[in-house]
């Protein structure tokens, strides 16, 4: 009777140690890597090409830049949206359509609208003899006669102290441009200033109004001096900017 | 006391044995369990086998946004192909969609939003159009995984472990129900039961990202046909559509 014991001792401890080999085979299964969207098959591609770096969430200017005078109100941090995934069925999403929630950043004001009272929070810019508003996302407002304010294009060599909400960083050598609506940005001195754009820089969006023409039997479009080229890059469509 | 002591020395060569084959040949001894294994496979060798066919999926997709949150986005898929050198695929989401067209010849993509196109030349069959759309244009086709002609080896290529979790429903399809791992993803397949063992719903899950993102496929309309008219697969410019540059990935210069 007590060698039966002995032999069920014996297979206990068996099986405890063959299980434990089991958890040990199984351990190295698990690795790190990254996404595929939606086909097992493209799960084993390689990674596609690194984002460029994000911009900075907000850069608040040690000082106030030059020919601008803030009336006040100190503005919270303001998160800049990273580029959009480039993948051919993972870029219809309309961050619009999200209404602002899941980015935590109001609906900017859109060029060409007119607004009957400026946004609470607005600085105000002297630029070459004209007279601005920039809201707290960077929109820019002139007043027009009948006392209404409209959102206009930001002037090339405008600074402003924030980034608008939505713009996609686009890397151009040593050079991170960002890109809203029409309007490039760089960094300068704790601040950013509107440049003009260097040619053949690619963008993911149309300006808003951009005019449509065809150059030697080829779509274009044109807005404020410059040419916006379409084309199909990464499954998606792109434009390739030059001057006109 | 000598019989104890020879036992211990056993076990502590079985755990080393263990250890060194686990080392030595991770990848080359899937542990796939045969049911499992046996499911798939039948499904796949049916979709081979079937030299034509047509189906529709609802997608659900996880997207994580920057802001922390977990949102879900929803689009359609239609895909049909003939083999081996015919395939039309459609994407459609909230007013926007792109469709692609293989005749053949060419690959053809369109972005119906802007009413945009590019083609350029194909090759000879579906699956180097795939890779060709792919690693060429960075173009990740929707739904690729059923159009292959090889569906087992290609979704089975890095798997490591696999199950099978038993029967359910899916959309009042009874269905077999079979999961397995690969380092990037989970994925799982819900396979009718019966002489046409198609696939019904497909999850991804992409496990090593933040939040662990789904990407959910739910097919219907599943039309297995033996031959698929020429029209299907050809491109028609919708009205008012203009042609544009397709460009290889990497070569436009800056990149948003």
């Amino acid at each position: 009777m007590k060698s039966i014991f002995k032999v069920f001792g014996y297979w206990r401890m068996a099986i405890g140690c063959l299980a434990f080999c089991a958890i040990l085979w199984l351990a190295p299964m698990s690795a790190l890597a990254d996404r595929g969207q939606g086909s097992i098959r493209g799960a084993a591609r390689p990674a596609p090409r690194p984002a460029p770096p994000r911009p900075p969430a907000r850069v608040e200017p040690p000082h106030a830049p030059p020919a601008v005078r803030p009336d006040e109100h100190p503005q919270p941090p303001r998160r800049v949206e990273p580029p959009v995934r480039r993948d051919w069925d993972d870029n219809d999403e309309d961050p619009q359509h999200w209404g602002g929630f899941a980015h935590g950043a109001p609906v900017r004001a859109i060029r060409g609208q007119r607004v009957h009272d400026l946004p609470a929070h607005h600085i105000f810019i002297s630029f070459n003899n004209l007279n601005y508003y920039c809201d707290d996302d960077g929109a820019y407002y002139q007043q027009q006669p009948d006392g209404q304010y409209l959102v206009v294009q930001p002037p090339v060599g405008a600074i402003v102290a924030v980034l608008p909400s939505g713009v996609t960083p686009i890397v151009v050598g040593p050079t991170t441009y960002y890109y809203l609506d029409g309007v490039f940005y760089v960094a300068q001195d704790n601040s950013f200033a509107v440049v003009n754009p260097p040619a053949g820089i690619v963008v993911p969006t149309l300006p808003i109004g951009a005019n449509t023409v065809v150059i030697n039997g080829t779509v274009c479009y044109q807005f404020n001096g410059f040419n916006y080229q379409p084309s199909i890059q990464d499954g998606v469509t792109v434009y390739t900017v030059t001057p006109m | 006391m000598m019989r104890a002591t020879y036992c211990s020395a056993l076990l502590v060569l079985l755990v080393a044995s263990a250890r060194a084959g686990a080392d030595a040949a991770p990848a080359t001894q899937p542990a796939v369990d045969p049911t499992a294994d046996q499911i798939l496979r039948q499904s796949c060798d049916f979709l081979a086998q079937s030299p034509a066919f047509a189906v529709h999926a609802e997608i659900w997709k996880d997207e994580v946004l920057p802001s922390g949150h977990k949102i879900q986005v929803t689009r359609s898929v239609d895909l049909e192909l003939r083999r081996p050198d015919r395939l039309h695929v459609d994407a459609r989401a909230h007013k926007k969609g792109r469709s692609i067209w293989y005749d053949g010849k060419t690959l053809t993509v369109l972005d119906r939003e802007k009413n945009l196109y590019g083609v350029v030349d194909a090759p000879a069959t579906i699956d180097q159009t795939l890779d060709l759309a792919a690693d060429t244009y960075g173009i990740t086709v929707p739904l690729e995984d059923l159009a292959v002609s090889d569906p087992y080896a290609s979704s089975m290529k890095d798997v490591s472990t696999g199950g099978y979790f038993g029967d359910e429903p899916v959309l009042g399809v009874s269905c077999r129900h079979v999961g397995f791992s690969t380092e990037k993803i989970d994925w799982q397949l819900w396979v009718a039961d019966g002489p046409q063992p198609l696939p019904q719903k497909l999850v991804i899950t992409y496990k090593n990202e933040e939040q662990t993102p789904q990407y959910i496929a739910i097919f219907s309309k599943w039309n297995l046909m033996d031959r698929a008219a020429d029209l299907a697969f050809q491109f028609i410019p919708p009205p008012g559509s203009s042609l544009i540059p397709l460009v290889p990935q990497n070569a436009g210069g800056s990149q948003p």
